[in-house]
């Protein structure tokens, strides 16, 4: 059943130690991800995306430290005769950082690109050579085969005249072509995970609507699943299937893309998609803005941790927000969700809320509006 | 060019065939080979009250031309007239670009900026009340105790507690220095603010928040906006007009409405259509633009924009193409303008 499983990360806890305090940058993060399908993890800066991303391959630098949780990753083996698929699953979580098996790991099996093009690639080598060097390290190849299977992804990343490129400093090369060039070298061993941290946030909406359609299309061509980490929720319904929204270094919704963008349950997730400005507006129109901002890592709200922010907390006289905190359970058969809004089905296992904290009228609200959402109970 | 001559007590700011050429110099000698046009000859004009947008890719020149009106460059060629405030009725305009430093001291106070990153436009080393306050007390308005009663007012409009002050710009988050940068720049009752990618760096529903403040504020101070953005679904929310560059020069200048609705240039149209939409099953309905923004050193021949247009023509390798106005108040520069029919955003209610 769980054959085209790739990536499961189970309640992962990545927290930063300072001097200050112990920041909780991702607390008990919970997601899966098929083979070959394309996932969005949505947030706010400060919610944690990125630290999950870099835990995933281990690229949490110091004073970082992955505390719990499990990162589970299903790897294919070569079929042996007479058997199908076989798998194995392997708990990164639990490897060394510079162990010799996380090495062959990162850049092989899973690989990154990231946000500023021009601050991860070297300025003092070619861009060919640092292409290059990521197939070199994995694959026992002359030189001569290594700089052709690298002129040959350097073409399918759409960059012209590759072998003169070849020799070509980043400096030479526009955003747009870098960002390639970085999804060149990500690519070149065709992992079967590709992690992209906001790939297109520095680029032109023209230049971002290339490499969007570019990642699109070798996802096609090489199979590879595609985690994607941004904060655009216009990226987020041109290219994902499924979505992941965070706030505050935990999962708040799960759910696939449509049901994201049309039948949104947590109030952060509302919210957010309130606030975007959309082409289709009117001139001078006022936003729905969520009110406040993210609050500062050290003084993290407690229960809840939106409920300063959430007006349909204040809406639905919910007093149980403040109090305890909401677990991540389903509303459907593929939507999660952490918030109270949603915990007290009768014909659902929940965890019902303590009766005592919430006012009678308050759960009459609550109740009505649970009744009125679209796609409830429809299991 | 051509361009409308509209009577000046109806424009705030009036800016014909504005350029800035930057020389390119190179070897031990600094030999000049060759200029970036970052602007090349812009005409538009600013009505007292209005929002009016630059939109385009970066290295289009947006940037550069706000800077030229508050003179952090001094342009190459062609005028900004401003029209002075005066006292009553005597109003006079002058050429921002042609007065000297010292001449233009007076008009920054009428004029001010908004940064685009909210990290490194505040200095610091200085808490909120200096950096305020800083404008109020060069040019000499408020000191002490008024000072600081200013600073706290402008705090509190801007949505900041005046108990802040005393802290400095490490302490507050990427909004709330916005704010700060924005209470600045309001500190010394400016006519014209220059917003360049004021809210491109905020998180959404930060940015949401201070566009909604820039809008407040706009109404409460009479102010006039120049707003620099290239992201198209914000200009929308506060424009009343847009202009969208390439490579230094205006392709298409109109109402924000109409612009968004009904397109004329193929430009505005390939922007329109690779702003992502926020919804899943409106996907793929977009023209990918190919290739990228031409090297303002070296544009192509005849419309810059022609290498990547889709409806290119044997003359427009050849022909620039000026600004004309094809409709009343829509100026495009296509040779084609008229028989195109080009897609643009549909309004809500609209089908």
């Amino acid at each position: 059943m769980n054959d085209d499983l790739l990536l499961e990360v189970k309640g992962l806890q990545t927290y930063f130690f300072l001097d200050e305090g112990t920041v909780k940058a991702v607390d008990g993060v919970s997601f899966k991800l098929r083979r070959g399908r394309t996932l969005a993890v949505v947030g706010e800066s400060g919610c944690g995306k990125s630290v999950m991303a870099r835990s995933i391959l281990q690229l949490v630098a110091k004073p970082g430290k992955i505390l719990g949780g499990e990162i589970l990753f299903h790897r294919q083996l070569p079929a042996k005769p007479g058997s199908s698929y076989r798998s194995e699953v392997v708990d990164i979580a639990e490897m060394a950082p510079h162990s010799r098996a996380m090495r062959a790991f990162r850049g092989r099996e899973a690989s990154m690109i990231f946000q500023e093009p021009m601050a991860s690639l070297s300025p003092v080598h070619t861009i060919g050579n640092q292409i290059m060097e990521n197939f070199d390290l994995h694959f026992d190849v002359s030189k001569q085969e290594a700089r052709n299977v690298t002129i040959e992804m350097l073409g399918k990343v759409g960059i012209p005249r590759a072998e003169q490129r070849f020799d070509a400093y980043p400096h030479q090369l526009s955003g747009g072509m870098r960002q390639r060039a970085m999804i060149a070298m990500a690519l070149i061993c065709q992992p079967s995970l590709l992690i992209a941290d906001e790939p297109t946030t520095a680029l032109d909406v023209t230049t971002q609507a290339q490499i969007l359609e570019l990642m699109l299309r070798l996802q096609q061509e090489m199979g590879m699943a595609i985690m994607i980490i941004t904060h655009d929720l216009g990226v987020v319904a041109e290219i994902a299937e499924d979505v992941v929204v965070m706030y505050l270094g935990q999962v708040v919704e799960d759910a696939p893309v449509d049901d994201i963008f049309h039948a949104p349950k947590h109030p952060y997730t509302r919210g957010l998609l309130r606030s975007i400005p959309k082409l289709e507006s009117h001139t001078r129109e006022r936003l729905d803005a969520i009110p406040g901002s993210v609050p500062h890592p050290y003084n993290r709200p407690s229960a809840c941790v939106f409920h300063p922010r959430c007006r349909e907390r204040v809406e639905h006289k919910l007093g149980i927000c403040k109090i305890e905190e909401p677990q991540f359970l389903p509303v459907n058969d593929q939507q999660n969700v952490r918030c109270w809004l949603y915990h007290d089905q009768p014909e659902r296992d929940y965890r019902a809320p303590l009766r005592e904290h919430v006012t009678p009228a308050g759960r009459r609200v609550a109740a009505e509006a649970l009744a009125h959402m679209p796609h409830e109970g429809s299991v | 060019m051509t361009q409308h001559h509209t009577a000046p007590d109806e424009t705030l700011l009036d800016v014909r065939d504005l350029k800035m050429h930057f020389p390119i110099r190179k070897g031990f000698f600094k030999r000049l080979t060759g200029y970036v046009k970052a602007v090349d000859g812009l005409n538009f004009s600013i009505k007292p009250g209005e929002t009016l947008s630059l939109v385009g890719e970066s290295g289009c020149g947006k940037t550069t031309t706000g800077r030229c009106i508050v003179r952090i460059y001094d342009p190459t060629d062609g005028s900004m007239l401003f029209r002075t405030s005066g006292n009553g009725s005597a109003t006079s305009t002058v050429d921002l670009g042609a007065l000297s430093r010292r001449e233009f001291k007076p008009f920054r106070k009428e004029i001010q900026m908004v940064f685009q990153d909210p990290h490194s436009s505040l200095n610091p080393r200085m808490n909120v009340l200096q950096i305020v306050g800083e404008p109020l007390l060069v040019n000499g308005i408020a000191k002490g105790r008024e000072l600081e009663d200013r600073v706290a007012r402008l705090l509190q409009r801007v949505g900041l507690p005046p108990e802040f002050m005393r802290r400095y710009p490490h302490a507050f988050s990427g909004g709330q220095r916005q704010r700060i940068g924005i209470a600045r720049a309001l500190s010394v009752n400016p006519r014209l603010v220059v917003a360049d990618e004021a809210v491109s760096a905020l998180d959404v529903s930060v940015q949401a928040q201070i566009l909604n403040l820039l809008q407040d504020l706009q109404q409460e101070f009479k102010l006039t906006y120049l707003f620099v953005a290239h992201n198209l679904s914000v200009v929308k929310y506060i424009s009343d007009r847009v202009a969208v560059m390439y490579v230094g020069k205006i392709v298409e200048l109109a109402d924000s409405d109409e612009l968004f609705a009904h397109p004329l240039h193929p430009y505005t149209e390939a922007l329109l259509a690779d702003v992502p939409k926020p919804d899943p099953r409106l996907r793929s309905k977009r023209i990918v633009l190919r290739g990228e923004i031409a090297d303002p050193s070296n544009p192509p021949p005849g419309c810059y924009f022609h290498p990547r247009c889709l409806y290119a023509q044997e003359n427009c390798k050849v022909d620039p193409p000026p600004l004309r106005e094809v409709h009343p108040g829509h100026w495009a520069a296509c040779h084609y303008a008229e028989e195109l029919n080009l897609h643009g955003v549909a309004l809500p209610g609209a089908g």
